[in-house]
C-alpha cells in the first residue's frame, strides 16, 4: 500500500510465502479481523484499500493482485522470482536455532539483489548470525543490506 | 429463531469471546459456551442496547451480581478485593453491551442506529419480546447474551 | 479507556459527552489527545470533532475515534471531519499504542 501510494505508476510484485497452507489460504483471502485491522494500519489507508466484510475487512482486489502466495519452506532452496529488491523476514528467525538461522540468512542473501534490503522484526538483528550484513539507519527499524565489504 | 437479519447464536458467541478477550481478560480463552446444565441466573443484572432494526431488536447481557462485580474488576483492572461501586458496574456492563451490539450491528446489511446502553436489575423485556439466549461461561460463571426482536 | 491510557503513561480526564469535553477544553487545560466515542448524548463524537477542528487554538489536539461504529462510510466521515485516527471496539491496548505511535504520541514498539 505504501509503495503504490507513493509511486502509483510503479509495477510491484510481491511474493509471500509460508510453510502452512492454512496461513496461505488466509493470506489469499485478503480478509482481516477487526483486531488485526486495528493494529498499526493508518485509518486513511484502511478506507482507501479495504471494504467491510462481516465483522472484518477485506483488502481491495487491486492490492491483492500485487501479491502471489506460495508455499515455501525456509529450509529449502529459495523461492522462484528472485532476485528481490526487498525481503521481509520478520519475527521468523526467532523460531530457529543459530545454525539454521545462518543457513536461512545465507539463502536469503543469495536471492537479494545487491543494494537490496532485508527487513527483520524490530527486536531482531543479523549480529551474531552472519557478518555479511550491514545495518541501515532508517527510522527505528531493523533494516539490513549486504555489506559492500563482503566479497564472498 | 428471532435474531435480526438471521444472525445466529454462533456468531454472537464468537463476538462475545473476542470482546472479552480484547477488553476484559486481555487474553483469549476465558469466555466459552456454557458447559453446565440448564441455566437460570438468580437475581440477574441486565445491560442492554436497542437497535433500530425493523422490527426493533435488543442485545442484552445478563448475569448475577457476583459475576457482574468480577467482570467489572477485570475490565477496570481493579484489585481482587477492591470494592466495586454500582456506577463502575453500570459503566462496565453498559460498555460491554455497547461493544457487543456494535459488532452485531456490523453484521447487518442495513444501516442501524443503536441506543446508549442501559443497566438495570429489572428486565427491560416485556411479553412479546423474543430474545434468543446464548449461554456463556466466564471463569466458571454464567453470562447470558440475548439477541432478538422486542 | 482511561485505564489503558494511564497504562501507557498518560494523565487523563473524562467527559460524558462532546459538550462536556468542549467545556474541559474551554477551561484552558492543555490536552495532547482526545479519544472520542461516536455515540454520546447531547453532542456526539462527530459533532465534537467538527467543533474542535473549527477552533484554531486547538489545532494541535490529536483526535482519535474509539468507537463501535465501524462502517466504511463512517470512518471516511470521521477522517473527513478531521479525526486523525480511528480505532474500532473491541480493541486491545497494543492496538491503541500502535496508533498512538503512528501519530508520534508514543515511541514505536512492535509486537510480532
Amino acid at each position: 500500500m505504501a509503495l503504490l501510494e507513493s509511486a502509483p505508476g510503479l509495477a510491484v510484485e510481491i511474493i509471500a510465502t509460508d510453510i502452512s497452507e492454512e496461513v496461505l489460504r488466509r493470506g489469499r483471502s485478503g480478509r482481516f479481523s477487526q483486531i488485526e485491522i486495528n493494529r498499526g494500519l493508518p485509518a486513511a489507508m484502511l478506507v482507501r484499500h479495504f471494504a467491510r466484510e462481516g465483522t472484518g475487512w477485506e483488502l481491495s482486489e487491486r492490492m491483492r493482485s500485487t501479491v502471489t502466495f506460495s508455499q515455501h519452506n525456509l529450509l529449502d532452496q529459495p523461492p522462484e522470482g528472485g532476485a528481490f529488491d526487498i525481503i521481509f523476514l520478520r519475527n521468523t528467525l526467532i523460531y530457529f536455532d543459530l545454525q539454521t538461522r545462518r543457513e536461512v540468512l545465507c539463502r536469503v542473501r543469495s536471492v537479494l539483489r545487491s543494494g537490496g534490503f532485508l527487513l527483520l522484526g524490530a527486536t531482531e538483528s543479523t549480529f551474531g548470525i552472519e557478518d555479511a550484513w550491514e545495518r541501515v539507519q532508517i527510522g527505528g527499524g531493523s533494516v539490513y543490506r549486504i555489506s559492500t565489504a563482503d566479497a564472498a | 429463531m428471532s435474531m435480526p437479519g438471521a444472525i445466529d447464536a454462533g456468531q454472537v458467541a464468537i463476538i462475545a469471546t473476542e470482546v472479552f478477550a480484547a477488553m476484559i481478560d486481555r487474553e483469549a480463552g476465558f469466555l466459552t459456551t456454557w458447559s453446565g446444565g440448564p441455566l437460570t441466573v438468580a437475581d440477574p443484572l441486565y445491560a442492554w442496547v436497542d437497535l433500530s432494526t425493523v422490527p426493533a431488536s435488543r442485545l442484552q447481557l445478563s448475569t448475577d451480581a457476583g459475576t457482574a462485580d468480577e467482570v467489572t474488576r477485570a475490565f477496570l483492572t481493579m484489585g481482587r478485593v477492591e470494592p466495586v461501586a454500582e456506577a463502575d458496574v453500570a459503566d462496565a456492563l453498559g460498555e460491554i453491551a455497547n461493544v457487543l451490539a456494535g459488532n452485531v450491528k456490523a453484521l447487518l446489511p442495513e444501516h442501524v442506529e443503536m441506543t446508549l446502553p442501559k443497566v438495570s436489575w429489572q428486565s427491560p423485556s416485556r411479553d412479546g419480546a423474543r430474545l434468543n439466549e446464548v449461554l456463556l461461561e466466564w471463569r466458571g460463571r454464567p453470562i447470558v447474551v440475548s439477541l432478538g426482536t422486542i | 479507556m482511561a485505564d489503558v491510557l494511564s497504562g501507557l503513561g498518560f494523565d487523563t480526564s473524562q467527559a460524558g459527552n462532546g459538550r462536556e469535553a468542549l467545556d474541559l477544553l474551554d477551561a484552558g487545560h492543555a490536552f495532547d489527545l482526545a479519544c472520542i466515542d461516536w455515540n454520546m448524548p447531547v453532542m456526539d463524537g462527530l459533532e465534537f470533532v467538527v467543533a474542535v477542528r473549527a477552533r484554531r487554538e486547538w489545532r494541535d489536539l490529536t483526535l482519535i475515534m474509539v468507537t463501535t461504529e465501524g462502517e466504511h462510510g463512517q470512518v471516511v466521515r470521521a477522517l473527513a471531519a478531521g479525526a486523525h485516527e480511528y480505532v474500532m471496539k473491541p480493541f486491545t491496548p497494543d492496538a491503541l499504542a500502535s496508533k498512538l505511535a503512528l501519530l508520534g504520541l508514543l515511541p514505536f514498539e512492535e509486537s510480532p
